[in-house]
C-alpha cells in the first residue's frame, strides 16, 4: 500500500481511498480505544470520532513518521475528551491518594494473553487505567501525561506507580481470576 | 519511560491488541465526513453568490466614482465655472427648486455630453458601500495539542471519590475487589466483549517495546479475525434513522438510464422589475445626472428652471416560456429556455408639451414627434419592454430528497430587445422626456439565480415553485443625462417538468 497515495486520496475525498485507510487501520485502533474505555460500544464511539478527526485533519498529516502512530496519537487525544466529557467516566476521572501498599515484586511473569491483560486493565479505576495507559502502553513521559490531563507531573507518577502495583497484585493472583467471565474471583 | 521487563511486557502484548469493529463504525463515520463535505460546499456557494452580488454593486459604484472624479475634475479645471445654488425658480413650474443644483456655465449641448459635469455626486456617494471583513474562525487543532481538563481534573484532583452508583459498569467487578467480593459479577459489556471476541491472530510485528509506539507496516497482511459481529440492533447509534434517508424511494434512486437524457419544461414568472443602478431597490432613485446637463441659454444668461427628472418605481413583469434539462449527475443539471420577458418601470412625468413630427428637430441630433414635460407628476407613464430571452443555468439540488428536490439554478442569461415604448429624460426645453430607441441597449446579459421547490413530482410531470432574480449586467439605456441603468427582474416561477417515460 502507497501510504502517499492514500493520504493524498483520501485528502481528496475519494471514497475508496477513504475506506481503505479505515480497514487498513480500524482494528488496531479499536484495541486503543478499548484500553481507555469500560465498553466496546464505547471504544467503537472513540474510534468513530477519531477517523472522523483523522479524515478531517489529514491534509496536516506530514509524512514525517508513520502513519500509524499519526493516527494512534489522534485516538488517544479522542480517548481522553471522550473521558473527560463523558458523564459515566468524568466522574471517576480523578486522581485520588489512596494509599496503597507497594508491591514487592516490581516484574512479575506475566502469562497471560494480550486480551487478557486488556481486560485486566480495563478493571483499573479510569484514572489509574489512563495513565497506565499513556505511560506503559503509549510511552508518554509524566511531564507529558500531566500536560495532557491537566495534573502535576508528581500526581502522575504517584497515580502510575499505584495503578502499577494495583495490576501487578491482580496478575499475581491471575489464576484466582476469572477472566472468561470477567470477574474477579480472587480466593 | 518503561525501564523494565514489566512495562515492555504489557507494552508490547497491548500493541498488539486488535478488534475487528462493527460495520456501523464505518457507516457513522462516511456519514460525517459527507456531511463535512456538504457543510463546505454550501459555504464556497454562498461565498460565491456573495462575491458576484458584490462585484455586481461596486461596479455601479464604480463607474460613479469615475464620473464623478471626471466632474470634479473639470470643475477644478475652470475654478471660474463654479456650480451655484439657484433658488430663484419659479414656484409653478418646480416645486423643490431649493433641491435642485444648476450649473452657471453656459454651453453647448453637444459639449456638455463629453464633460457630463455633475453636481450630485452627494447622492452618490452616499450610497457607497462598505464592505465588511469578516473574520475566518479557524477551529482549533485537537490532535497534536489535547485539550486540558482543567475544570474536570484539577477540581477533583486530591479528592477520594467513591460513588459506586455512578461508577461505570465494567468497573464494578474489579473495583469490588477492594471490597473483597468473592462472588463473580458479570458484567454484561465486559461478557459481551468477551463472549462475542475470539482470539485474534496476531500480526507480525518486530518489536513493540519501543517507549513510542511503533504502528504496524502497512504492508503487513490484514489479521484474520473471527470475532463475531455484535448485534447492531443493541447499538445506540443514529445510524439506523440515517438510513431512511439513504433510500427513500427506491424506484427513483436507482440510475435511470433516462435520466441522462433531456427533460423539457414550461415555466411562467410573474414578477416585477425596475431600473436600478448603484444598489438593488424598487423605485425612489433620481436621474440625478440629468442635472449636470449644462444650460443651453448661453454663457451669462440666468440659468432657466430645469424640471427634476421622475422618480422609478416598480411595475409589473413577468417571464414566459421553455426550457430543456439535461442532468449531469444525481444532484446536478444544465438547463437551457428560451422565453419571452415582460418588464414594465413607472415613471410619474408632466403632460404633452409638444405633439407632432419631429419636435426636436430644433435640438442637434434629436428627434421626436411626442415630447412630454418632466417634473409636474400629472401623468403615469410605464415604461414596457418585451424580450426574447435565452437562459442557460446550472442547477444543483440543495436537499437529498429524490422525490421533491429543492434546487439552486445560477447562470446568465441572453435577451434581445424587441419592443418598448420607453421614453428618456433630456435637459432639452428645461427637462423632458421623449422616445428615443437608439439609445436603448438591445442585447441585454444578465446574471440569473433563484431556489425551486418541487411541490408535486409524479411520473409524469414534477411541478416546481420558487423566487428567482435576473440583475441585467448591460445596462438598459444608454442616455448620458442619466445614471447607468439596469435592468433587474425578481419573480416567483411555476415551473413544470416533463419526466421523460423512457
Amino acid at each position: 500500500m502507497d501510504t502517499q497515495k492514500l493520504v493524498k486520496d483520501c485528502i481528496r475525498e475519494i471514497p475508496a481511498a477513504q475506506r481503505q485507510l479505515y480497514d487498513h487501520f480500524a482494528e488496531t485502533m479499536l484495541g486503543v480505544c478499548y484500553r481507555y474505555t469500560k465498553s466496546m460500544d464505547d471504544a467503537e464511539d472513540v474510534l468513530q470520532d477519531g477517523f472522523v478527526k483523522v479524515f478531517r485533519n489529514l491534509g496536516q498529516y506530514k509524512y514525517e513518521g508513520e502513519l500509524g502512530g499519526w493516527i494512534r496519537r489522534i485516538m488517544v487525544t479522542t480517548a481522553l475528551n471522550f473521558l473527560k466529557k463523558n458523564s459515566r467516566y468524568n466522574h471517576e476521572f480523578s486522581f485520588d491518594n489512596e494509599n496503597l501498599h507497594p508491591v514487592a515484586d516490581d516484574n512479575p511473569e506475566i502469562k497471560m494473553t494480550g486480551k487478557e491483560l486488556a481486560e485486566l486493565l480495563r478493571q483499573l479505576p479510569i484514572g489509574y487505567q489512563t495513565i497506565f495507559n499513556l505511560h506503559a502502553v503509549e510511552g508518554f513521559s509524566h511531564v507529558e501525561i500531566g500536560k495532557m490531563l491537566g495534573i502535576n507531573e508528581g500526581t502522575s507518577r504517584s497515580q502510575y506507580a499505584r495503578a502499577r502495583a494495583l495490576l501487578i497484585s491482580w496478575i499475581k493472583k491471575n489464576d484466582q481470576v476469572n477472566f472468561k467471565t470477567g470477574s474477579y474471583a480472587g480466593k | 519511560m518503561p525501564e523494565n521487563e514489566f512495562e515492555k511486557k504489557v507494552s508490547s502484548e497491548m500493541q498488539e491488541l486488535k478488534f475487528k469493529p462493527s460495520e456501523n463504525v464505518w457507516l457513522r463515520v462516511e456519514e460525517r465526513i459527507k456531511k463535512k463535505k456538504e457543510r463546505r460546499i454550501f459555504v464556497v456557494i454562498f461565498l460565491l453568490a456573495g462575491l458576484a452580488l458584490l462585484g455586481y454593486w461596486q461596479r455601479g459604484n464604480l463607474f460613479g466614482e469615475q464620473k464623478n472624479d471626471i466632474a470634479k475634475k473639470v470643475q477644478q479645471d475652470s475654478p471660474g465655472d463654479k456650480p451655484k445654488e439657484d433658488n430663484s425658480q419659479s414656484a409653478n413650474e418646480i416645486n423643490n427648486s431649493s433641491e435642485i443644483k444648476q450649473n452657471t456655465e453656459t454651453t453647448k449641448p453637444e459639449e456638455t455630453k463629453n464633460t457630463t459635469n455633475k453636481t450630485a455626486d452627494d447622492k452618490l456617494t452616499d450610497d457607497r458601500s462598505v464592505v465588511d471583513k469578516k473574520d475566518i474562525t479557524v477551529s482549533k487543532n485537537e490532535i497534536n495539542k489535547p485539550e486540558k481538563n482543567n475544570e474536570g481534573t484539577n477540581g477533583k484532583q486530591g479528592s477520594v471519590k467513591n460513588k459506586k452508583n455512578n461508577k461505570p459498569e465494567a468497573s464494578i467487578a474489579i473495583v469490588s475487589a477492594n471490597s473483597k467480593k468473592k462472588n463473580g459479577v458479570v458484567d454484561d459489556a465486559t461478557k459481551d466483549v468477551k463472549t462475542n471476541s475470539e482470539p485474534i491472530a496476531k500480526q507480525e510485528e518486530a518489536n513493540k517495546t519501543e517507549v513510542k509506539p511503533v504502528e504496524s507496516k502497512i504492508d503487513s497482511a490484514k489479521a484474520v479475525t473471527d470475532v463475531q459481529e455484535k448485534d447492531t440492533t443493541t447499538k445506540k447509534d443514529t445510524v439506523l434513522k440515517a438510513e431512511p434517508t439513504k433510500d427513500p424511494a427506491p424506484q427513483i434512486v436507482k440510475k435511470d438510464p433516462s435520466e441522462k437524457k433531456w427533460k423539457w419544461g414550461l415555466h411562467i414568472t410573474p414578477g416585477i422589475s425596475s431600473l436600478n443602478d448603484n444598489d438593488i431597490s424598487f423605485g425612489g432613485a433620481n436621474f440625478a445626472d440629468a442635472f449636470a446637463y449644462q444650460n443651453p441659454a448661453g454663457p451669462g444668461a440666468p440659468p432657466p428652471p430645469r424640471q427634476k427628472p421622475s422618480d422609478v418605481k416598480a411595475g409589473f413583469a413577468f417571464q414566459v416560456g421553455a426550457s430543456a434539462q439535461r442532468q449531469l449527475s444525481s444532484r446536478t443539471s444544465l438547463s437551457l429556455g428560451l422565453q419571452y420577458g415582460y418588464y414594465s418601470n413607472i415613471l410619474h412625468i408632466g403632460n404633452i408639451r409638444f405633439s407632432g413630427s419631429n419636435q426636436l428637430s430644433s435640438v442637434p441630433g434629436r428627434n421626436a414627434n411626442q415630447v412630454y414635460n418632466a417634473g409636474s407628476d400629472t401623468t403615469k407613464y410605464t415604461n414596457h419592454y418585451h424580450f426574447i430571452e435565452v437562459p442557460f443555468l446550472f442547477q444543483w439540488q440543495l436537499n437529498k430528497n429524490k422525490v421533491k428536490p429543492f434546487t439552486w439554478s445560477i447562470g446568465f442569461t441572453v435577451g434581445q430587445l424587441i419592443s418598448s415604448n420607453a421614453i428618456m429624460y433630456d435637459t432639452a426645453f428645461n427637462g423632458v422626456y421623449y422616445k428615443n430607441k437608439s439609445q436603448l441597449n438591445k442585447t441585454q446579459f444578465s446574471f440569473s439565480t433563484g431556489f425551486s421547490w418541487t411541490i408535486a413530482n409524479n411520473k409524469n410531470v414534477q411541478w416546481k415553485l420558487g423566487p428567482v432574480a435576473d440583475l441585467h449586467l448591460t445596462k438598459l439605456i444608454d442616455n448620458p443625462f442619466e445614471n447607468k441603468r439596469y435592468l433587474f427582474f425578481v419573480g416567483l416561477r411555476t415551473a413544470v417538468l416533463l419526466n421523460s417515460k423512457k
